[in-house]
Formats: C-alpha cells, structure tokens, sequence
C-alpha cells in the first residue's frame, strides 16, 4: 500500500491536468485565431537604429517629414510669341523671294490692275525660255500662288502651271487684259475646241514691240517661242 | 481523529505534448511583448533553376542581355528629344537650285525635363520630358507633388525619351529649346495619326473590292472570302484583316531633315509630313538610322541642380524622393 502512493499521486496529478486541460473554454484550446476584440496598437521603439529604417514605409520613417506642395512657375511660352508660325514662316519666304512686293502686287487679288483669269500673260525663266499663255486659273496662296497658262504651240495645245514666286522664274507681265471680266474663276472651258483661242504668240509679240518703243529697247527681251518648253518650273508642265 | 495529512511528492511532468498549452505559453507571457524586425523564411533556399553560373555563358532572355544587344545594335540616342505641337505645312524655297520644298511647321511649347529613368531604379535611362502648362487644380494630389519635388511646374503633356546610358540624361529642370536641334540633322518624329473612324477593308488594308458589274450585285467593296473551308478547319484565322477602326494609332516617321528652328519662338521647321493633325503632340528625336548629330554637349548637371536646390529648399535627385 505505501508503494504505491508514488505511483498514484503521479497519475493523480497527470489526470488532473488532462482534465484541466479539457475544462477550459473552447476558443482557447482552437487552433484557429478568433476575433478578439480590437487589436493593440504598438509604438515604435523610441530609438530604432537607422539599419531597420529600409523596412519601414517611407512614410512611417523617423526622418520623413510632410513635405508642403509647390507649385513652381512654368518657363516662358514659345507660342505666345508666335500665334501663327505657318504665316510667319510664309511671310519670311515672301520677304526673300519677292523683296519688292511687286510680283505679289501683280498677283493681289484686290488690285483692280493686277492679273486675273482670262489675262494673257507672259512668263520668263532664269533658263531664259519663256512661256505665255491665257491664264486659266489663277490660285492664291501667299507664296505658293501658282498661275495656270494654256497657249498653243506647234497647233497642240499646251499647259504650263507656274509657281509665281519661284527663285525659277525671272518675271511675270500682262501682255493682255482680258476684254470682258469671265463670270468664272476657272476657266477650264478653254479646253473645248469650241472655246480654245488656239495660239497667243501674236498678242504676246506685239506686247512685246510695244513694250520696246516705250522702254527704248529691243523687242528680244523675251525670245520668240520655239517649240514646246523644257525645263520649266518644278511644280508641273502639263502639255496637251 | 486526526486530519490527514497529504504527502507531496515531486513528480516530474509529463512530456511537453501532453501538457496544455496554456502551461507551456505561461513562461512566455511574462515577458513584455516587444516588436521584432526582419522576416526570416521557413523555406530553405530555393536551388537556381537556370543554366547559368561562373564559367558558364550569359542568359539571352534576360533584360541585362536584351539590354547589351540594345547598345551593341547602337539604336538608343545619346541625346534626349523634345516635344513639339504641329501647327502645320508649308513649303519654302531652295533659292539656289529653286527646288521647292514640303515642310512641317512644329513649334515647342514650355519643354522642361521633369523626371530621369535609371538603370539602377527602373531597368533603363530615360529622360522624362515636360511640356505645355496646365492648372494645378487640374492635376490629382500625387502627380502635382511629383511636380514640386522635382522643382518643375505642373505641365500639360509628359513623354519619356530613352537614352543610352547616363551621358544622355539632361539635368532635371532644365528647359530644352528649338535649337536643341541642329540644322540640317536628321530626326524621327512619333506622333499619333488621324483617325479615320470605322473603315471597310478598301480603305483600310487596301483590298480591291469587287467588280462594278458583271454580276455583281451590293457587295463592290467588300472584302469578300475570309478563309478556306474544310480543308483549313473551317473557321476564319487570327489576324484576318478585316474592315474596323482605322487611324488614331501613334506613328513614326523616320529621317526627316531639319530646315530651320528658332529659339525665340521654338519653331522647328522639318522637311516632309508628320502624321497627326494640326494642333497634336510630336515627339522628336535624333534619327536612329543616321549618325548621330554632332551637337555641342549640354549644361553641366551638376551646376544646375545645385541652382535648384537652392531655389526650391527640397532634396533633388536624391533616390527618396518619390512620388
């Protein structure tokens, strides 16, 4: 019997705990976590050396302060000084194409005397080969206005388009007004045999002599025509 | 009677696992909770599952390797671009050989470098480009603080401009100008072309339609077949061009010549059509497939940034200094 108090004291005491252990409540036994109310809030370490700072949010670092929001001034704007860079860029190659102003005088559409649809006209190159013609369309477009002529050489009838204000073309005349104002802008009817006015040489020669008595000079200033135009103005010669 | 006394006697305790929990976590509840650093994995390290290592070739299919053919093909730009908007075309005169010749008119607007792209953060160099102006009560919170850190104003369009390595990467706040570009040099322009809405395949892949007649009845611009039948599965292929939206989508027009530029008015004149139309946003850049533009080298970094830290107070080109 006093044996076996050790044994019984001990079995005693490992029952009592396994009991212990099944009274207690059930959530605390779980393996699961249940809410228990809210969480703790922890401070930082009043001193955390700076090896750990890398870990923190940057905004939780100790030496991140709330920067204020500043609102720096823009450099100064290119398109206020120029509105329109395409004019500009016009006006200048009008300033060196046509320094005078008057071949633009020529082609103004509000000049009563400058040239319009209908107008013989006659055209000079740098290449010396000249070309007229009865302007058919006349298109306006600062320095890209381009004159379309039609005249006939060797009975076939040919079309030139010319740049005004190409560095290609040494001069522009009227060698004739129209007689009667077109009630057109275009007048691409002078294709039709029925309209055509076939060759213009002989107004554009007697222009030209006219031309000679009033300036004193000889009537060669512009060549006689001979045969089609070669070379001419980059931008198109038609030829029909 | 006399009461029982009971004998105590020490025993030792069971194995761990048979004891509650709540007796093996009482010795760790005395202890104040204190918050700990650093996560360490259970996992053991992962073993490398490339064929790589010392002695054994480079990887191709890496960004390190991608990024040595990029230098090696020689197709990133020593230099940053600019941005422009297109207020169109016109032509100018060769007074010489009288050849005329077709123009864009591109005109930068208020160009600042607000931001750098590094290898080191972001996998590549890049320059970030500012440019225009825009309210600051029409930007959100995060972007106009990017804006005040760096030192630059709000601004209205941002590009980013890949260079080589770190030569190339202008010094942030500074301005860039129309004679950023040297005359006579080469430049590619990105911009995104007209949009043309929802298109049949005529217009949009060029297909030739049907016949007007011969009988041909409602169907003169369809695209007509799209596929085989039996013998290719029955079905119509990925890709089948079709009729859809067309147009919208960013284009690059490569080698086109400098003409003219002007600082004062920010006017860079280049020869031939960049898409988009007037008024839209133009990035330009050194051409890629001409030699690179002998161009006198740019401010020093270092003096400008010191300028500005002075006048704004605030951490400039400093790795914290984030969004």
């Amino acid at each position: 019997m006093a044996q076996a108090l050790p044994f019984r004291s001990a079995t005693c005491c490992c029952r009592r705990a396994v009991k212990f252990a099944w009274s207690l409540p059930a959530q605390k036994r779980s393996m699961l976590s249940l809410h228990a109310g809210p969480v703790e809030r922890l401070d930082f370490p009043p001193q955390l050396p700076e090896q750990y700072w890398s870990q923190l949010p940057k905004r939780m670092r100790p030496d991140q302060v709330k920067r204020e929001i500043k609102i720096h001034e823009n450099p100064p704007s290119e398109w206020k000084t120029c509105k329109e860079p395409v004019k500009l860029i016009d006006q200048q190659q009008m300033a060196i194409l046509d320094p005078t102003g008057a071949r633009a005088r020529l082609f103004d559409p509000k000049n009563p005397d400058g040239a319009k649809a209908g107008d013989i006209i006659l055209a000079t190159f740098k290449t010396g080969e000249p070309f007229s013609g009865v302007a058919m369309s006349i298109k306006w477009r600062g320095p890209h206005t381009s004159v379309l002529l039609r005249n006939q050489l060797t009975r076939v009838g040919t079309e030139m388009d010319i740049k005004v204000f190409s560095p290609l073309v040494q001069s522009m005349e009227v060698a004739q007004k129209a007689a009667k104002r077109p009630r057109r802008a275009r007048l691409y009817f002078l294709r039709k045999p029925k309209h055509d006015m076939g060759s213009v040489q002989k107004i554009v020669d007697g222009y030209l002599r006219q031309r000679a008595i009033l300036t004193g000079g000889s009537p060669g200033g512009a060549k006689r025509q001979q045969g089609g135009v070669r070379g001419g103005v980059r931008g198109g010669t038609r030829r029909r | 009677m006399p009461p029982k006394t009971t004998v105590l006697v020490a025993v030792p305790l069971p194995p761990s696992f048979l004891l509650p929990r709540s007796c093996l976590q009482s010795s760790k509840r005395a202890v104040q909770q204190t918050r700990s650093f650093g996560i360490k994995s259970l996992d053991s390290p992962r073993v490398n599952p490339y064929n790589n290592g010392p002695g054994l070739p480079g990887l191709l299919s890496t960004p390190k390797a991608a990024y040595e053919r990029k230098i090696r093909s020689d197709t990133l730009p020593l230099r940053t671009g600019a941005l422009a908007i297109k207020r169109g075309m016109t032509a100018i005169y060769d007074t010489e050989s009288g050849e005329r010749i077709p123009c864009t008119v591109l005109q930068l607007e208020r160009n600042q470098v607000v931001h750098h792209k590094t290898m080191k953060e972001h996998g590549y160099y890049a320059v970030c480009v500012g440019a225009g102006t825009k309210h600051p009560k029409n930007i959100n919170k995060p972007e106009l603080g990017h804006f005040s850190v760096q030192g630059v104003g709000p601004k209205r369009y941002l590009q980013e401009f890949r260079v080589r390595d770190e030569q190339g990467l202008l010094a942030v706040g500074e301005s860039i100008h129309a004679t950023w570009f040297m005359e006579g040099q080469y430049v590619d322009t990105r911009s995104d072309c007209k949009g043309k809405g929802f298109q049949g395949v005529m217009k949009r892949w060029g297909f030739g339609g049907q016949p007007r007649s011969h009988g041909h009845s409602l169907s003169h611009r369809s695209a007509g077949g799209t596929g085989n039948g039996q013998g290719g599965g029955s079905r119509v292929y990925p890709g089948k061009k079709m009729a859809g939206n067309t147009g919208g989508q960013r284009n690059t027009v490569q080698n086109l010549k400098i003409l003219q530029t002007d600082e004062e008015k920010g006017i860079v004149l280049v020869n031939g059509a960049v898409s988009g139309p007037k008024g839209c946003l133009v990035m330009i850049q050194d051409a890629l497939k001409k030699p690179w533009p002998n161009v006198p080298p740019p401010p020093k970094p270092v003096e400008k940034n010191a300028e500005l830290r002075e006048a704004i107070g605030a951490k400039i080109g400093t790795s914290q200094n984030g969004l």
